[in-house]
């Protein structure tokens, strides 16, 4: 385990579960394992700390999810192009601290760190989803509301989940990460029906903002590994952060990538700027108050986030598009981005959430 | 341990909570003031007295500062000694106006490469020379490709002025548009 536990607790009626057993079999001896009645309790921000998010993520809570597993991204209601990704909540924070990440808005409320014993009920969810539309492809993750890999060396459910979708015609499991914790998916054979995907971003936002994460270059070699091991690839630049010089540095990252891994091996790229709401900036800046990363020429858009001024976001998204495009990249598509963007871009107007996730989930079979 | 600036004694830090509280500033905002250089913090409160600030230009100017003074790794002193900000401040004006000056420098300061476009805008509008009946608007802090060209028509005569003036004028608008939407590298 590479990442440090305080304590774990695990909800009563969750302490036989496959998970439970799992996790208290693999940690340490020195972090402490409490049993509770109702975990919902265990959630709340711990009002001792003088950072109750970043002691949340020191704090596991194993129990059952009372809610569907399966929903919409939560970016797919806000009028923006859309890739059509669904996500499959398994878990909820993450042991790495990234200063912009919006989780330090989202689950400011409940931020311990939630694992869910039930976690194989999602299977009974992702059979139906399966039948109801049997000739439509559906991408389907789970690093939305926590890093898909982070904590897999303990839980294990990522080898769980590979094995599920390789049973599956039409769904794609895309597991996206920012570590390089993949020898669990080594033992597993995805028989394509896994991405695995990593949030890449330059050095210097590495090293600023990407606390206890791999290193750009050891997600790269990661994504090699995998690639050779039958596992589709792909790779997410998001949040791009235009800091001053920052082209140089994308240009390099590029460079760095396709040094390792061949263009036409990658099944999708996709961009995202930075953005975030007044609140998750004032927040990422109270916790973060010397992240330079956080102090760009950000302005108020008119979806109510602080992004780059329009200019120079588009210039930076044109750039980057430009150079997958010319290296071979065959699929690229904007994250949170208004369709009048997505058609500066690529030329054309957006495709509706169904088409393009059906073409992300089937890329690269 | 070290006692924190902001814990210290001193007659400017006392002048500056006194300030803060008939001000009704921010807490937040009064420690960011407090943690600035001690050069810096004194010169701020002698421009909050000058300037007659108003609380919400404090809170304005506390934010540009300290954010100018982490991408820049500069001290609010030097920044606020920084000539182009002694400029703005001796152009002269009402105390209200000066005040604004120094908030529209700063944000220049913190924005670099917005206020370079949109200077450079405003100079190819400008260099369209159209009619006073025509208005052209860049989006506010350039945060959308939206441009909005306003027609201000009395009579026929003028409203025929204003379209042959945009007609004649569509390849210049055109350019703008598309360095609003990224067409150049900023």
């Amino acid at each position: 385990m590479k990442f440090e536990l305080d304590t774990v607790l695990i909800e009563d009626g969750c302490g036989d579960s496959r998970l439970a057993r799992r996790v208290q079999a693999r940690i340490p001896s020195s972090i402490v394992v409490r049993h509770i009645d109702d975990a919902r309790a265990a959630l709340r921000p711990m009002a001792d700390s003088a950072d109750p998010f970043g002691a949340g993520k020191r704090r596991m809570v194993i129990m059952r999810r009372r809610s569907p597993f399966i929903m919409a991204c939560p970016a797919a209601a806000s009028g923006f192009a859309c890739c059509g990704y669904l996500v499959m909540a398994l878990a909820s924070n993450c042991p790495m601290d990234c200063s912009y990440c919006f989780l330090q808005e989202y689950i400011a409320d409940n931020p311990s760190f939630q694992v869910y014993a039930n976690y194989a009920d999602c299977f009974d969810e992702l059979d139906r989803l399966a039948r109801q539309a049997p000739n439509r492809g559906f991408r389907i993750g789970t690093g939305e509301f926590a890093d898909s890999l982070a904590f897999d060396s303990i839980t294990g459910i990522a080898g769980d989940l590979v094995k599920f979708f390789a049973r599956q015609p039409n769904l794609t499991l895309e597991l996206k990460t920012k570590t390089d914790d993949i020898d669990g998916l080594l033992a597993v054979d995805p028989r394509g029906r896994t991405i695995v995907s990593w949030t890449l971003s330059t050095d210097t936002v590495y090293r600023t903002s990407e606390h206890r994460t791999a290193s750009p270059m050891r997600r790269i070699e990661a994504a090699r590994q995998l690639l050779d091991a039958d596992y589709r690839i792909a790779f997410h630049l998001d949040p791009i952060i235009a800091y001053l010089n920052a082209e140089r540095d994308y240009d390099d990252l590029i460079d760095a990538l396709f040094a390792a891994i061949p263009a036409d091996r990658i099944a999708f790229v996709s961009l995202g700027g930075l953005r975030m709401t007044p609140t998750l900036r004032r927040r990422a800046r109270e916790r973060f108050p010397n992240d330079t990363m956080l102090t760009g020429e950000d302005v108020l858009a008119s979806d109510g986030r602080y992004r780059t001024f329009m200019p120079l976001r588009v210039s930076l998204y044109r750039r980057l598009n430009d150079r997958l495009a010319r290296a071979g990249v065959k699929s690229v598509y904007l994250c949170m981005e208004q369709p009048s963007v997505h058609e500066k871009i690529f030329g054309a107007p957006a495709p509706t959430p169904g088409v393009l996730g059906a073409s992300l989930a089937g890329a690269h079979e | 341990m070290n006692e924190s600036p902001i814990d210290q004694p001193s007659a400017v830090m006392a002048a500056i909570r006194a300030w803060a509280a008939e001000r009704r500033l921010p807490y937040g905002n009064l420690e960011r003031w407090l943690r600035f250089d001690a050069a810096g913090r004194a010169a701020l409160l002698d421009l909050a007295r000058e300037l007659k600030m108003r609380t919400g230009q404090m809170m304005t100017v506390i934010d540009l500062l300290d954010e100018i003074s982490l991408r820049g790794n500069i001290d609010a002193a030097s920044i606020l000694a920084a000539d182009d900000v002694r400029d703005a401040l001796a152009a002269g004006g009402s105390a209200p106006a000066r005040a604004a000056r120094l908030i529209r420098m700063l944000r220049d300061i913190r924005f670099p490469r917005l206020a370079q476009l949109r200077e450079d805008l405003e100079a190819a509008i400008t260099a369209l020379a159209l009619p006073l009946q025509v208005v052209v608007r860049l989006p506010a802090d350039l945060a959308s490709d939206e441009l909005v060209v306003e027609i201000h028509a009395r009579n026929p005569a003028e409203m025929a002025r204003a379209a042959t003036a945009i007609a004649g004028a569509q390849d210049g608008l055109g350019r703008i548009i598309g360095r609003l939407g990224g067409d150049d590298e900023v």
